[in-house]
């Protein structure tokens, strides 16, 4: 079973993707800060983070950097943001994302991208 | 009185024969000691040997004591006197002879005193006074001699013949000598004469003229002598001072003139020391009163024997020249200072138009009055009120326009720092507004979207709990939950759009689009939507792909919201999609998309506030047909920003027709280089490639049939440069570094302009199947010769005139062209 972290600061929205994400057969964790976000990736070690950029303590872009800093591209992080701005896309590449996915989630495609990260395609 | 000349001759005579005389007289001394037996013939001979050098050093005396005095009487008496006294000295012992009695010593002796009376001739010569003084002993002395005898007339001896013999021997030799050498002094004396003659002919005639050159030169010249005094003036000099000569001559110039200034003497006297001296244009006081500018010289001049005679000064009245010069000269300064002020006045205005638009423009008020101060001190210079010189009137006028001109400027750089300011003012304004207007849509967009995050995904699993547990009515209800959340997502993101083009952040990309391609996807992907209202798709496309450099990403969002409008404002019609290049009068090809329904339509108000944002064709549209209202307000705005245009007709009921324009050229034209190498009337070749050598070597063979040429080195400034101007032909490599060749090719073939222009396609493969499929003529693979490449011009170049009249022909006319060719 693949592990997937899921770090989102909104409540409810944790809440929310990671029943979906249970339902569809992963084990899922949540964190509710970058920086808790950062702890259980080192700690845990999942195959998959999804990372929302905008959260208290530490941003998502920064946990990522330091994820990527201590465990290289053993993980893949995909970023979630409710920011559609073009900057934002490309901020996301250069901390180190694999892939990235807009709020709302569209669900389909977010599955979709998920797979493609699990078979070691890069995003396209 | 003593010719000088003769007297140098007599002197150097004496001079040369002086050992021989000595010799003589030693002879002759002793010789008459040995005849009469007495001793005192030797004493005379010592006598008179002195008297003799003292007669020769007195000559040498007054050789040296110069003209001056061998003039006067005295000298020829002292001369005389001399000689004279030498002569009585001579005669003593020849007139003791001859009064001995004896025959041999008186022949003897009147040889000697022939001899030497014929020597003392000579002195006649020299002077009259001095000859006749020098003969007067021959006269007398002899007369004095028969009247008191010397000595017993008995003592003689047969000796003494002999002796009188060689005496009267040698007395007659000297005696020719003498004579020999008087007839050569005759001579000489006689040259000397016609010498001294031409001589002072040549000195008088050069004397004259230099005293008629003195005389009448307009320069003022006077001579003085060593003791400053006037030796001569010309009149130039008498007529300028109006004195006499007699005023002036022998007099020294603080004498003559007291009232010349203490300068002039002190020249002089300067002069007289071998220094000279001048003066340009020297203000001068003359003694009527009368200001005069003199330029005046004085220098030493010397006697022959190179000592300072005295001074020479020349003068010179250049008032009316200085006076002149020195008026150019202050119209030049004045001249320049104006020139400078101006300078001054227009470096401060410029300085002053750097100052108002620099972004330090607040603390500005063009008003500074500095230069205007400048400006009046320009007047200064100019005396404006005084005499009429027409010089200074046109000065002034042209002051005047000058001041106007300023004044203007001045007025205008208020205006503008005012405006300027105004502006900068407003844009910073604006610019924050802006800014703080796209962060607030940010945020808000960020906002509102996080909340549906969560909405959408527990609708979306409500659903799929209430589908799973067969709870239809659940599920119905949580899907319209869905949609509107999906719809409020679509809003949001249309808001967003709008906010980052007013933002300026929306970035437009321009790429090569094929038109049929997006048209068919589009049209795919709304397919399910015409199903479900029964409407049927129409795509209209030309056989030959259309290439449209733009952003592909925009205009595919354009005209998905044409069409899925269309679609939701037409009940089982039709929407028919088409498109088509179109060339207006001006000569500017455009393209043009269609999206024509057979909806309800729409009257001419509901037309006018279509594309305003939230404003559908009717207030109730929205709850009827769904939409953002938003779609077609972006639409207007993106299409603003690929460079084209969106418009409507349509009436009610009748349906709508949307009508997306796109200019035919979205880049400059600015990187062809148009070449011009034969008449401009010639056929024109465009090169479309980036390499050099290829480049040269087209346009090369361009040149040799006489064609111009024009060479690209990218695809879109080549299709850029194209939309405004036909060519005649264009080679094409299809390694291009800005797009795909066969792109390349087929935006060249999808210009209408160009359906007659043959292409020729250079690859680096030998694919000619699809280059002529796309419309080439001609495939060459690289490398490529420059003989091949020109036979394939000439033969598809045509001229112009033979161009065939294809108005009315359907098909592509490139084609019927190849055809026929």
């Amino acid at each position: 079973m693949q592990r997937i972290l899921l770090a989102e600061d909104h409540d409810d929205n944790r809440e929310m993707l990671m029943r979906r994400l249970s339902r569809a057969g992963f084990e899922v964790r949540g964190a509710s800060d970058g920086q808790d976000a950062l702890n259980q990736a080192l700690a845990w070690k999942p195959d998959l983070v999804l990372m929302d950029v905008s959260m208290p303590i530490m941003s998502g872009l920064d946990a990522t950097r330091q994820i990527r800093e201590k465990l290289g591209a053993t993980i893949k992080v995909i970023a979630l943001t409710a920011h559609a701005m073009n900057e934002s896309r490309e901020a996301c590449f250069e901390a180190g994302c694999d892939a990235f996915a807009t709020k709302p989630v569209d669900w389909p495609h977010l599955m979709e991208e998920m797979a493609r990260q699990f078979q070691g395609k890069p995003a396209p | 009185m003593i010719r000088p000349y003769a007297l140098q001759k007599h002197f150097s005579n004496v001079r040369q024969e002086a050992p021989v005389i000595v010799l003589m007289i030693a002879i002759a001394g002793c010789a008459f000691a040995l005849a009469s037996n007495h001793s005192w013939p030797l004493l005379w001979a010592v006598g008179f040997l002195a008297l003799f050098g003292v007669d020769t050093w007195f000559a040498g005396w007054l050789v040296r004591s110069g003209r001056e005095h061998l003039r006067t009487k005295t000298a020829a008496i002292q001369l005389g006197a001399m000689c004279g006294l030498t002569v009585c000295g001579f005669m003593v012992a020849p007139i003791a002879m001859i009064a001995t009695g004896d025959l041999a010593l008186a022949i003897a002796a009147t040889a000697m005193l022939a001899a030497a009376a014929t020597r003392a001739t000579g002195i006649l010569s020299v002077s009259r006074i001095s000859g006749s003084m020098t003969l007067a002993p021959f006269l007398v002395l002899p007369v004095l001699s028969l009247w008191h005898p010397f000595m017993d007339p008995a003592a003689h001896s047969e000796f003494s013949h002999y002796v009188a013999s060689l005496a009267a021997v040698c007395g007659l030799g000297y005696v020719v000598m003498a004579w020999r050498t008087r007839d050569v002094i005759e001579q000489k004396l006689e040259r000397a004469r016609k010498e001294a003659l031409l001589q002072g002919r040549a000195a008088a005639r050069d004397a004259m003229i230099s005293k008629l050159i003195f005389k009448h030169t307009s320069m003022r010249a006077a001579l003085f002598d060593t003791k400053a005094r006037f030796m001569a003036v010309n009149e130039a000099w008498l007529g300028a001072i109006q004195l006499s000569e007699q005023d002036l001559l022998g007099k020294t110039m603080a004498e003559a003139m007291p009232s010349a200034k203490q300068d002039w003497h002190d020249a002089i006297t300067l002069a007289l020391t071998g220094v000279s001296s001048q003066k340009m244009a020297d203000h001068r006081i003359r003694a009527d009163g009368a200001e005069v500018y003199l330029d005046w010289e004085v220098h030493p001049w010397y006697t022959p024997d190179g000592k300072i005679g005295g001074a020479i000064g020349y003068a010179q009245d250049v008032t009316e020249v200085f006076l002149v010069r020195a008026d150019e000269k202050a119209k030049q300064e004045r001249l320049t200072v104006m020139i400078a002020r101006a300078q001054e006045a227009l470096d401060e205005k410029r300085k002053l138009l750097e100052e108002i638009c620099s972004p330090e423009v607040v603390s500005l008020r063009p008003s500074q009055p500095s230069w205007h101060a400048k400006l009046e001190s320009l007047k200064e210079p100019l005396d404006m009120s005084g005499e009429q010189d027409p010089n200074n009137q046109s000065a002034g006028q042209l002051l005047a326009g000058f001041e106007r001109v300023l004044s203007d400027i001045d007025q205008r750089d208020h205006l503008l720092a005012t405006a300027v300011q105004q502006l900068s003012e407003a844009r910073q304004n604006a610019e924050i507004a802006s800014q703080a207007k796209s962060q607030l849509m940010a945020n808000v967009s960020h906002e509102l979207r996080t909340p549906l995050h969560a909405i959408l995904g527990y609708t979306e699993m409500l659903i799929e709990d209430a589908e799973q547990d067969g709870r239809q009515d659940a599920a119905r209800d949580a899907r319209k939950v869905q949609d509107s959340a999906h719809h409020l997502l679509k809003l949001i993101n249309e808001i967003l759009d709008l906010a980052k083009i007013e933002a300026g952040k929306m970035e437009i990309t321009h790429e090569p689009v094929n038109l049929n391609e997006l048209a068919d996807e589009v049209l795919q992907s709304l397919g399910p939507l015409a199903k479900n209202r029964g409407n049927r798709l129409i795509l209209a496309t030309p056989d030959d792909p259309i290439v449209v450099l733009t952003d592909g990403f925009r205009l595919r969002q354009c005209l998905m919201n044409l069409i899925s409008n269309a679609i939701k404002f037409t009940q089982d019609g039709q929407v028919a999609v088409s498109f088509e290049k179109v060339s207006t009068a001006t000569g500017r090809a455009h393209y043009e998309i269609k999206v024509a329904d057979t909806g309800i339509g729409m009257n001419a108000e509901a037309q006018a506030r279509l594309f305003e944002p939230f404003q559908q064709g009717d207030g109730s549209v929205t709850r009827v047909y769904g939409g953002t209202g938003l779609g077609l307000a972006l639409t207007r705005e993106m299409m603003q920003l690929l460079g084209g245009t969106v418009c409507v007709e349509s009436d009610a009921g009748l349906g709508s027709t949307f009508t997306l324009s796109l200019p035919a050229k979205g880049l400059q034209a600015k990187d062809v280089d148009l070449q011009i190498m034969a008449d401009e009337a010639a056929p024109l070749i465009l090169v479309i490639d980036d390499d050099e050598v290829s480049n040269t070597l087209a346009l090369r063979a361009a040149q040799n049939l006489g064609l111009n040429g024009a060479m690209a080195a990218t695809g879109s400034s080549a299709l850029a440069y194209l939309a405004n101007r036909p060519v005649d032909l264009i080679i094409l490599n299809l390694e291009l570094p800005d797009m795909d060749g066969y792109a390349c090719l087929a935006a060249l073939r999808a210009n209408a302009a160009l359906n007659d222009t043959p292409i020729v396609v250079i690859a680096a493969d030998d694919d000619q199947r699809k280059s002529i499929a796309l419309g080439a003529q001609e495939h060459f693979m690289k490398p490529i010769l420059g003989s091949v490449l020109g036979a394939a011009i000439a033969r598809l170049i045509r001229p112009k005139s033979e161009a065939l009249d294809v108005e009315t022909i359907e098909l592509p006319r490139y084609r019927l062209w190849r055809a026929n060719s």
